[in-house]
Parts: C-alpha cells; structure tokens; sequence
C-alpha cells in the first residue's frame, strides 16, 4: 500500500505545473515519509485536489524561516496522511502582504487551521469560505505569534501604575 | 414570522469540562445549524515551546492535555528522535506502550462515563467512574501521579517496572477484565441508555472521509484509521490487536468502540509483559540534536495526534506544531447535531471525546 501511494505521489508531482522538488526520509521503524518543495504557491490548490482522495490533510504549520538561504520570511508546510504515508508540502507565500490560497474547498479539515494560521502569523488565505478569527477575539491584532509581549513587561505596567495609585490614593483618603 | 430561535449552548456546560460556545439554531426542538466559537483556553503553548529547550518541552508538552497527557509527551520524543535518528531500546518501547495503554483505558472510561452522566444515569456513571479509578490507583503507584505520568524521555522511558510492580500490574487488569465485561453488558443492554444513545449524532462515513475525523469518532462510523496500524511505531510493531471498528455511526457506537478498545489495550500491555526484554530503558547517551524536521504520528485516546518539529541545531525548536484529535472533530459536529434535539446537544457533543486545552493549546 505505501508504495502504491508512493507512486502516486512522484506521478503527481510530475504533474505540477510549475514544478516541485521531491525527497524520501524514513524513521527507524521504517515509515515514510515524503517531503515535497512547490516552486510556486499557485500550484497548491492543484496539488490539494488531486491528491485525494487518499490523501488528507492532518495539519499546516506556518514557520518564520530563519535559515541563512531562506527566500522569505515565512514557509507554509501542509502535512497529508495517505493510508499511512506522510507527506508534506512547502510553499512560500506571495505578495506584499504573504498570501496563500485556501484549500478548504477539497479539504475541509483546512478551514480551522488556515484561519488559525492566518489569526497567529497574518498570512492571508485567499478564497477562505469563513475568513473570521478562530480563537482570538476581534479586537486582538492579528500576527499575534509574531508580537512577544512578556508578561512580566505587561504586569509591571499594570501594577506600577494603576494598581500603587489605586492604593495610594485609597490609603490618602482613609486618612 | 419565523419560527426560528437561536440558543445559546456553552462556554461553560455540563458536558464539556472546559468552555466552548455553540450558537445553535433551532426550529421547534429541532436543531437547524450550528457555529462553534472558541478561544476560551487559548495558552499560546506553541509559542512557548519555541522558548524552551528540548528537555524542557518535555514537561511542557505533558502539560497540553491532562487525559491524552501521555501521547503529546511520547509523539513529541519520537519527532526529535526522528531528527537525530535516536533509536529507542526494545524495552523502552515496550515500556511506552504500557504507559500509552494504561492511559487510554482511563481515558476511555472516562468518556463513556460522562456519557452516563448527561443522560442522567448517575448510578452507571459511577459504576464507569469506580472502573476508572482502578487504573488512577495504578498510575498513581507506578508512576506517581494519577494524571500526568511522565513516563517518556528523550530517546526512551524515565521508568521501569521491576517484579514486583509486573505482579500488581497483571493482578490489577486481570481484576479489571471483569468490571469492565459487566460494564460493557449493562452500556450495550440496558433499554435507558439504548433509547438515549442508539441512533443520536448520525455521522456517516462519507462525512467522516470529508472532514477529515480521527479516532473512535472515526472508527464508530466504520472508518479503519488506527495510528497504531497505520504507521506503527514504539512496540505496537511486535504486538497483536484488532482495530475496533463500529456500523451504527452513532454516539452508542463510538462509545461500544471505546468499550471495546479497552480490552485491546489490557491484551497489549499483557503481551509488552509477556515479551519485553531485559536491557536498557533508554538511549544514553545522546547524540547532539542537529538542524532538520520531522513528523511524528500516534494514536492518543482521542485519536491521532501529529507533531511537526523543525531543528536548527541548537537546543530550542526553530518551529514545534501540534495538531490534536478533537481539532478536526469539533467540525463533525455540524453532520451529528444536524436535525438532532435540543435535548442530545450535549451527549453528541461529549461523543467526541472532546478537549479544548489541547484543542486551543
């Protein structure tokens, strides 16, 4: 069954039109896994559809690429499953603002995590059917992984200021 | 004028044991809709654990979940080994798999008794809690802590089970098979339970292909998706177990398939005791962990769990990303709830086995 998916991938990446890099890891208990580069974005939603329908997505990890030779700020991994082999898809988003397209249309376990992703890093996913945030609330300013605002900085703050003359000027009007 | 009303169902409610709100449109006692809205217990753990090192993420990530505690700890290690291509000693993967099996019958029990619970059936959800409690009492023993165990270790396991502790590990699921057979009989026959459960949260497989559901929510609709086949890893490999699979795709049968999964699980840590060698429980020492990525799968109580994790050689994460069973079964919900009465809400929604601290992470 695994190499029957495996051909099916290095077939459905010869397909890709404009390209894609292709490689093979395996762990120690000897499972697959495939690790596929697209050299442009666009190609993704052709890749999401016809990997089914074996092919499902588990999860997408937005990363901020720190390495040296890194083409842009941040990459986009989409892990699917098919009937045991893992594979994962690389992108780079686009635009000015980063851009990815959704696949949300094929795989419907894409909504949640395209909207996470878009809510914690401001990736925008393109053609997303409910674009709202998913766990922030509305007021929250997206790319909220990406602002590190240490809670000790915030409490200070808060305590410093409001909370020592909440108690002075409680304690000045006892006396 | 429309007969339409939406009500509110949540964030806070019996059957979640933690917030998250449902807008459920309803007609009469019918439900039309829902949306789900969540962000109640959001903890930005991914971002932390890009501020910790690779033996501090272990503690970290046992900490995601308190009932799947074991699986994030586990998939988390095998990721890194996958990375630094650390191979596990036999008997701490065997050792893994007892740890995993012990905590999925907790688990299991648990779910099937909060179950009991909402349709008001309080007498058998303290016959499930009292179950349960046997396998509290033996993490407790072996491990120190009813819940979070810790129990692996980068490159192995951090405890081991001598003679004695082999004695009262077999003496405790050998008086457990009984219980649990009696339990299983009253869930399967009693007519109260049957006329609450038996054809409730209608999820068919079809549905359950499309939006991508894992685990027994899966398999209660015949879908045959068991990590532990699928991509075996620790000792899973070496041990025989059926996968459970259900037909009716209803709550009765993803709770039958949890059920019947704990007999799996008692066989499997039966047979780790049967086979597992002597030796080393871990890999020492460890080789330093250098730049790459890596995925990871297990199969957690609630389903299958993935860990991506990319290195850059130092000691921290460059990225840690975990995706968690309940978080593409939340979306099954609009097939399950979809016609169903006001009244089942919060069983169909508890038939997922739902979490929103690893949900929301």
């Amino acid at each position: 069954m695994i190499n029957t998916m495996k051909q099916r991938v290095i077939t459905l990446v010869d397909k890709i039109p404009n390209g894609a890099k292709l490689s093979w890891t395996t762990d120690l208990k000897d499972n697959q896994f495939g690790w596929i580069t697209l050299n442009d974005v666009s190609d993704l939603p052709f890749l999401a559809e016809k990997i089914l329908p074996e092919g499902r997505l588990v999860t997408i990890s937005a990363c901020n690429a720190k390495a040296e030779d890194a083409k842009a700020f941040h990459e986009v991994c989409y892990h699917f499953v098919m009937k045991g082999l893992t594979v994962t898809v690389t992108v780079l988003p686009t635009g000015v603002e980063p851009t990815v397209p959704s696949i949300t249309h094929w795989h419907k376990s894409a909504d949640w995590t395209e909207r996470e992703m878009a809510e914690s890093y401001g990736i925008t996913v393109s053609n997303h059917p409910n674009p709202r945030p998913l766990f922030l609330h509305d007021a929250v300013k997206s790319e909220a992984m990406e602002r590190l605002v240490p809670l000790s900085t915030m409490t200070n703050s808060a305590s410093t200021n409001s909370l020592w003359e909440k108690i002075m000027g409680e304690k000045g009007e006892e006396s | 004028m429309s007969n339409t009303y939406t009500i509110p169902v949540g964030p806070l409610h019996v059957a979640l044991e933690e917030p998250m709100y449902f807008q459920v449109d309803v007609k009469g006692e019918i439900v039309q809709s829902i949306e789900m809205f969540a962000g109640h217990a959001h903890r930005g753990m991914e971002s932390l654990a890009l501020e910790r090192n690779f033996f501090q993420n272990i503690v970290l990530t046992e900490r995601v979940c308190s009932l799947c505690s074991n699986n994030h700890p586990l998939t988390y290690c095998m990721a890194l080994e996958n990375i630094a291509k650390i191979q596990v000693p036999e008997r701490g993967q065997y050792l893994r798999v007892i740890a995993d099996e012990v905590k999925r019958i907790a688990s299991h029990m648990f779910n099937v008794g909060i179950g009991l619970h909402v349709i008001g059936f309080n007498t058998l959800f303290m016959h499930a809690m009292e179950v349960r409690e046997t396998m509290q009492d033996l993490k407790e023993s072996i491990w120190g802590n009813r819940m979070d165990i810790s129990a692996n270790t980068i490159g192995g396991a951090k405890y081991d089970i001598d003679d004695e502790i082999e004695v009262y590990l077999r003496k405790t699921l050998n008086e457990l098979k009984k219980p649990v057979e009696e339990f299983r009989h009253m869930y399967a026959t009693h007519p109260q339970v049957k006329a609450r459960t038996k054809g409730v949260g209608i999820l068919p497989p079809e549905a359950a292909i499309e939006y991508g559901l894992g685990g027994p929510v899966a398999r209660g609709s015949g879908i045959d998706n068991d990590v532990r086949k699928e991509t075996p890893y620790a000792a899973y490999d070496k041990l025989k177990f059926n996968v459970i699979l259900g037909e009716d795709c209803d709550v009765r049968s993803r709770a039958l398939v949890r059920l019947d999964e704990i007999f799996e699980s008692i066989s499997l840590i039966e047979q780790c005791l049967d086979q597992m060698p002597k030796g080393p429980i871990c890999c020492d020492p460890l080789p330093d962990i250098p730049a790459g990525q890596a995925v990871a799968r297990s199969e957690a109580p609630r389903g299958e769990l993935i860990y991506y994790m990319r290195t850059n050689g130092t000691m921290y994460p460059e990225r840690l990303k975990w995706r968690v069973p309940t978080y593409v079964n939340w979306e099954g919900l609009r097939v399950m709830l979809n016609k169903a009465k006001v009244a089942d809400i919060a069983l169909i929604v508890n038939s997922i086995d739902p979490c929103l601290s690893c949900t929301e992470r």
